[in-house]
């Protein structure tokens, strides 16, 4: 089956900075697929290049088989898609009712339904104005509209932003449901214990770059966090064998913490015989120690990493060992 | 629900977006039209061509000013057009359906204004068509009417093309007047150049006409296209940027060393606040200022190109053109100015930041209003430097120019005010600045009304005006805080009605303070006049009226009877009509003050001629005039006007000085003589007479003023014309001028009355208490006095209580006292 998105190289650049540099991306059908990272690390704009809204510098992308920075084929793509922004702006002078049915122009027979199903599932008045209705209606009807028209593929950034839990968890659930019915999810957010709960597939952007891609469960069972307690601070660690990989070091006084994939305990074991060592403990990581440690360790591994190649790849051969 | 198509769901969108703008034009503009055309009914009565076409053209042109920045800009701010940007809908239907509903909004804005027009018309002139002046005008040029849809059409087409191209609504609209004002000099220049051109092949005004109307819709053609193509580069996908930025390493930097700026010490919150002020309206004070400087500098240099030569000067745009495109410059600085004050800061709710920070709304206040006030008293500076330096102010001295920019300066801050006003009261930073004019448009109509209607001084119209300046003040941390509710909305509704109501005090002030009539006088004068309205004979009063000046000092008798003298056969005709009991009534037909000129002039050539041979043919003619103007003078008593009355005692003195002629009773006869000096001494069937006549003349003159409120300012008291105070047709103007008419009836009702022996006693008491009349004659006395010294010959009861008056009386005993012998009686 063909990707639903296939991203090779991917560049952007702002006068000033670098948004996207090099990225490499495939999302398989069928999957719920959550794109985590800081803020500024890229994640919109690539939402925005994968939209059609914005061209990148270099790079190519495909969704649904389409090219989005043709303008043919991104009307095509918005048809198929649904896409709810960081900050939906909608009209807010119509109502509820009247946007939907604005809306529904756009798309094939059934959208109205759909949509009135939605807002009632969420109770929303549907006579109400945009502008009288909270931050969190307003991001229901832009989640309605988007899943109005039953997209092959949703793209969605930060779409829980401004949901109270509830709502929050069940949309979260109803991606699991799109998602078996064969449509695919391809979402960006902050809530990391959330996205853990739903997504199949993740990736964590940095600075333009992919750090880690990946099966969530897979990476899950591959990643653990091996922390070692010195003698003294000033001991260097020497690197554990090649088949363990170092993703982050996080150095907190006598404490040094290492988010190692693949061959977790035999580092734990090799460092545990290291001089100057006190104690050597290992846990498996969870996707918030995952990020952090992709997005706050220490930067020289991401530096190596970036040298080897991309994430992508890396993860990729990660998971074939 | 059923589904749309896309183009009815984008066209009902549209619409809906502009609809706040189509009924807020044609509102405001009809409100406006309303206004002025009361104002002018009121000030200029019965006025024909009153309701003009042009002031009904405001409203397209606003609309087209707005609807392009409307349509376009506004979901650029919102990012509602990203949001349909999103959709599966062509960025060429997209722009498709902007520019359809741009034409057909604006079609349907010219259709509604001329359909009010049409309306104002039948209601308020009953006139429906075209006037023959207007039609005079179309068939001057063909070009003419479709003049102003062309620069309608240009003005959205330029809206929509700005609109796309820039971000911010305001500086879309900003941008727009000296883009029109560039289109419009083209026009202008090219009409000028090419004059030779048509002027041999066309009519010169139908060739004028035309060139504007080609060169306005080659810019509307130009606009569309360009702005076709900028929505089309705006709507596509934004481009990467250019792969040259990463040669010169820009793009490759992730982090920007901090500015150097971020190492200064903090600064005076207030400095903060001017800093943020200027930072963020540096472009369009800045474009502002260009354009008005530019825009004077030419308003000086251009009158000047090829000096008053016939076949260079631009005799168009002489200096008076000049003076008046400074003022519109200036107020479109103002209005530009006064827009951004507050709707800068709220766009996106920026100035939620100083809420949120505790910042005093007096401080935001004051930083917003500080440096555009600066700007317009710079650009007075301009102007009035431009005005020295390019000396186009032809036999204006310093002082002219000072005042001239003085009257910028002032007229720039009104309009100001007023937009400043605006543009906090309507949430819609667009649909504020777009509306702004109208208001100022209404807020010129009713300062008009206040200072004809009622009289206010125009420095209270500044005090409203800084009212609103205060009212903006007040409502500040309401703005601030984002609060538009009723309390809001409610306190500039009150400031308003305040700084309405201001200019109208000293007028509501005068009619309440302007005294009524004396009850018992207004019910005297009510039931003399009905007693007498059943022999009422108010044709020949109505015929006698006319008359504008009495007998006076400069007219002696002796010119009067050389003008009837120079034709002897209207006066032998006019003599034969006294001297018949039956023709005699023709005499009433005349103007009774020449009838008088007349009878004085029979009676002293009369006279004149029996004291130098009292024969009996003279004496008999002598006798026959005496006995026609007295029955002349019985006859003016039963009927006629006031002034008739007046002109009657005018008679009724001359004949007392024939009766106390030393051979009066030789001459006259003791019968006639008898006769008549009882009918002198009856003194009240006399004041029966004037009584009457007074209270005619005041209450035809009241049901006249009451039925004709603002039509006729003649003020006609019983033929009289009568200087008032008040010259205009205002409210208090109308009350004073009924009191005016009532005090003097009062006072004329009060010396009819007055028991007092002679006239000087009278009026001490009842004319001039205080004592400001000097010197009373006899021949000018009383009344004659009242409201002015200016006019003395023209005021009703000059004669009343006058010393002829006991002179008849006394007369009468002389001649009681003295019985003639019964061959006295026939005389001679």
């Amino acid at each position: 089956m063909n990707d639903v998105i296939k991203i090779e190289g991917l560049e952007m650049r702002f006068r000033g900075c670098e948004a996207l540099r090099g990225v490499d991306l495939s999302v398989q059908p069928g999957t719920v697929y959550a794109l985590l990272g800081e803020n500024g690390a890229g994640k919109t704009t690539m939402i925005r290049i994968l939209t059609g809204f914005q061209k990148p510098t270099a790079g190519t992308c495909r969704v649904l088989d389409m090219d989005p920075s043709k303008k043919e084929d991104s009307l095509k793509i918005r048809q198929r898609i649904g896409y709810v922004s960081d900050s939906p702006a909608l009209y807010d002078w119509m109502t509820v009712g009247e946007i939907g049915w604005f809306a529904s122009s756009f798309f094939a027979e059934g959208f109205v339904d759909r949509y009135r199903a939605s807002i009632e599932q969420y109770e929303l008045p549907s006579d109400r104005k945009i502008k009288n209705l909270s931050k969190g209606q307003r991001s229901k009807v832009a989640l309605s509209l988007a899943l109005a028209h039953d997209p092959e593929l949703l793209v969605l950034d930060e779409p829980t932003s401004g949901l109270d839990p509830l709502v929050r968890r069940e949309f979260l659930e109803s991606m699991i449901t799109v998602a078996a019915t064969g449509r695919t999810v391809f979402l960006s957010s902050h809530q990391i214990a959330e996205v853990e709960r739903v997504a199949d597939q993740i990736a964590i952007l940095h600075k333009g770059r992919l750090q880690l891609v990946g099966n969530l469960s897979e990476l899950k069972e591959s990643i653990s966090m091996v922390t070692v307690s010195l003698t003294d601070p000033l001991v260097s660690l020497p690197d554990p064998s090649a088949s363990s990989k170092i993703l982050a070091e996080i150095n907190e006084g006598r404490q040094k913490q290492f988010v190692v994939q693949g061959g977790g305990d035999e580092a734990a074991e090799f460092w545990k015989n290291c001089t100057g060592v006190a104690s050597v403990r290992i846990q498996p990581a969870t996707l918030e120690e995952l990020f952090v440690a992709c997005t706050r360790g220490d930067s020289k591994y991401a530096h190596r990493k970036s040298e080897s190649g991309n994430a992508g790849r890396l993860s990729m051969e990660a998971q074939r060992s | 629900m059923s589904r749309p198509t896309i183009v009815k769901a984008l066209v009902w969108k549209e619409f809906r977006q502009i609809a706040p703008l189509f009924w807020a034009v044609l509102g405001l503009g009809g409100g406006l039209n309303l206004l002025m055309i009361m104002l002018l009914l009121l000030a200029s009565p019965g006025g024909s061509g009153v309701i003009s076409p042009y002031s009904f053209i405001v409203m397209p042109i606003i609309f087209a000013t707005g609807v392009g920045v409307l349509l376009v800009s506004v979901e650029k701010e919102n990012r509602t057009l990203q949001w349909l940007q999103g959709m599966p809908v062509s960025s060429a239907q997209i722009a498709k359906t902007k520019l359809m509903v741009a034409v057909v909004s604006l079609i349907a804005t010219w259709a509604l204004s001329l359909l009010m027009l049409w309306l104002f018309r039948i209601v308020f002139q009953g006139q429906t068509g075209i006037t023959k002046p207007e039609l005079d005008s179309l068939s001057e040029s063909y070009f003419y009417p479709i003049l102003f849809p062309t620069v309608s059409f240009f003005l959205g087409f330029a809206g929509l093309a700005l609109a796309w191209r820039v971000s911010s609504p305001i500086y879309a609209l900003l941008l727009l007047v000296p883009v029109t004002g560039f289109v419009w000099i083209i026009t202008e220049l090219f009409k000028f150049s090419s004059r030779p051109l048509f002027a041999e092949t066309l009519d010169s005004s139908s060739g004028g006409w035309g060139i504007s109307v080609a060169s306005w819709a080659v810019g509307m053609v130009a606009a569309a296209v360009y702005g076709w193509l900028a929505s089309q580069r705006d709507l596509a996908a934004r481009t990467a940027s250019a792969p040259w930025l990463s040669l010169l390493g820009e793009s490759t930097k992730s982090t920007v060393a901090p500015p150097q700026w971020w190492r200064w010490e903090s600064v005076p919150q207030n400095s903060a606040l001017l800093w943020q002020s200027a930072r963020q309206n540096w472009l369009p004070w800045s474009m502002l200022t260009i354009v008005f400087f530019v825009g004077v500098w030419m308003c000086g240099v251009i009158p000047q190109i090829g000096g008053y030569n016939d076949d260079l000067s631009l005799r168009d745009f002489d200096r008076y053109a000049s003076t008046l495109l400074a003022l519109l410059l200036g107020t479109y600085m103002g209005w530009f100015l006064g827009s951004l004050v507050f709707q800068e800061n709220n766009v996106a709710n920026r100035i939620r930041f100083f809420a949120d920070r505790g910042v005093s709304p007096t401080r935001v206040w004051i930083s917003r209003h500080w440096i555009p006030l600066v700007i317009l008293l710079v650009a007075t500076s301009w102007r009035s430097i431009a005005s020295r330096s390019f000396a186009y102010w032809e036999g204006f001295d310093s002082q002219v120019i000072l005042a001239d920019s003085i009257c910028f300066f002032l007229a720039a801050l009104g309009i100001y005010a007023l937009c400043q006003w605006w543009s906090q009261c309507i949430p819609s930073p667009l649909l504020s600045a777009i509306t702004s004019p109208l208001i100022a448009g209404i807020f010129i109509a009713y300062g008009l009304f206040a200072l004809l209607m009622f009289e206010a001084p125009i420095w209270l119209l500044g005090v409203s005006l800084t009212l609103l300046g205060v009212a903006t003040w007040s409502q500040m941390k309401a703005w601030m805080d984002r609060a538009f509710d009723w309390r809001f909305f409610g306190g500039h509704a009150a400031w308003l009605l305040m700084a309405m109501v201001i200019p109208l005090l000293p007028g509501i002030w005068t009619m309440l303070n302007t005294r009524g009539m004396d009850p018992n006088i207004r019910t005297a004068l009510e039931t003399t006049w009905k007693e007498g309205s059943e022999s009422d004979d108010s044709k020949l009063g109505s015929r006698m009226h006319l008359i504008q000046r009495n007998f006076s000092e400069s007219q002696t008798i002796d010119k009067v009877q050389k003008r009837f003298e120079n034709n002897e056969e209207i006066r032998a005709e006019y003599l034969r009509y006294l001297q018949s009991d039956e023709d005699r009534a023709v005499l009433l037909g005349l103007r009774s003050s020449d009838l008088v000129r007349f009878c004085l002039a029979e009676l002293s050539r009369s006279q004149s001629e029996v004291a130098s041979d009292a024969s009996d043919v003279r004496v008999a003619t002598y006798r026959s005039i005496v006995n026609g103007i007295y029955e002349l003078i019985r006859q003016f008593r039963l009927t006629g006007s006031l002034m008739a009355q007046d002109h009657s005692e005018i008679l009724e003195i001359a004949l007392l000085r024939e009766c106390k002629a030393t051979s009066a009773r030789e001459w006259l006869g003791d019968d006639l003589l008898r006769k008549i000096v009882v009918f002198l001494a009856d003194s009240d069937s006399r004041d029966k007479a004037r009584k009457y006549k007074l209270s005619r003349a005041w209450k035809t003159q009241a049901q006249y003023q009451r039925a004709n409120w603002f039509t006729d300012w003649g003020y006609d008291f019983g033929g009289y014309s009568l200087p008032f105070t008040t010259k205009i047709p205002s409210f208090p103007g109308m009350l004073r001028k009924s009191c005016e008419r009532d005090e003097l009836a009062a006072k004329l009702w009060k010396l009819i009355n007055s028991t007092f022996p002679n006239e000087v006693t009278a009026l001490r008491k009842e004319i001039d208490p205080t004592g400001r009349i000097d010197q009373v004659s006899d021949w000018f006395e009383a009344t004659a006095y009242i409201n002015t010294r200016d006019t003395l010959y023209s005021y009703p009861g000059s004669h009343w209580r006058g010393n002829w008056e006991t002179e008849a009386k006394a007369l009468l005993l002389t001649l009681d006292s003295n019985p003639s012998t019964s061959n006295d009686r026939g005389g001679r």
